[in-house]
């Protein structure tokens, strides 16, 4: 896994819907290509994804084999007030991500 | 001959990409059992049809079509890259929310490819992301709302280029 991107709005009002975008860069191994000697590679996904606000989770992700390489994740959230995001990536060698986020209230 | 041995042979190659994601799903037991829910694990492991994926998470409750906006491409030309922004129309409020959004493909190995849960705080059951789709097929929604009904909605997407990890 890469450094994580994450997109947010600059700033936001409370109450606003926003939209929160992820990228990280992951083989998303499938477990079924074969290597030139022919041996099967094995499955190493990232199988799971959480993001929290300030301390609450607000969305997750259970991952399977046909999500495409270098995941891509939005979803949005109500903004309650200012605070911070984390997110955290999990994949099947049992590396785990962990990327944070600041969101400014105007 | 050594060198003979180290080419897969035409066969293996069929059945690899015949099992394309099956393998996969029963080796990732052990990993799904501790994270996941326990009827998506199952679904994953009984992967034969989306319908019997399906049925394992709705079981007898009713299921409606509609109230589901799915934007995909109608031509994928890459089936390994395939974008998809899927939003519920449904308020996100105490008494009413949508909980969770599956995502099956009907002509992939493994029919779940995802399950997204939202929250209270979520504001809005929209999610975007990308699969990986092995040939032309329909890809089918499946929501699961608060009150423990289910709503569904099916795309059809043509693959030029089918994105099996081959």
């Amino acid at each position: 896994m890469n450094k994580p991107r994450i997109r947010l709005p600059e700033t936001a009002r409370i109450g606003d819907i926003i939209e929160i975008k992820t990228l990280v860069g992951h083989v998303m191994e499938t477990g079924q290509r074969r290597d030139a000697d022919g041996k099967v590679v094995p499955r190493n996904i990232i199988h799971a994804f959480t993001a929290t606000f300030n301390g609450r989770t607000v969305f997750e992700a259970e991952l399977q084999p046909g999500i495409s390489a270098n995941p891509f994740i939005a979803f949005h959230m109500k903004v309650s007030g200012p605070g911070d995001f984390v997110f955290t990536w999990a994949d099947d060698a049992g590396v785990k991500l962990v990327e944070r986020a600041k969101l400014a209230v105007a | 001959m050594a060198e003979s041995r180290r080419v897969p042979s035409r066969r293996d190659l069929l059945i690899a990409s015949a099992a394309c994601g099956l393998a996969a799903a029963s080796a990732s037991i052990a990993v799904l059992a501790q994270d996941q829910k326990p009827a998506d694990a199952a679904a994953v492991e009984a992967s034969p049809s989306w319908q019997a994926a399906m049925k394992l998470v709705t079981g007898d409750a009713k299921v409606v079509e509609g109230r589901i906006a799915m934007t995909v491409p109608e031509i994928a030309e890459n089936g390994n890259v395939v974008p998809f922004d899927i939003t519920v129309d449904s308020p996100m409020t105490e008494a009413s929310f949508v909980r969770s959004l599956r995502l099956y493909s009907t002509g992939n190995p493994q029919a779940l490819l995802a399950t997204f849960r939202f929250s209270r705080d979520s504001g809005k059951a929209a999610v975007s992301s990308r699969i990986r789709l092995a040939k032309s097929q329909d890809i089918v929604a499946l929501a699961e709302l608060n009150d423990g009904t289910f709503l569904t909605a099916t795309r059809n997407i043509k693959v030029t280029i089918g994105g099996c990890g081959g």
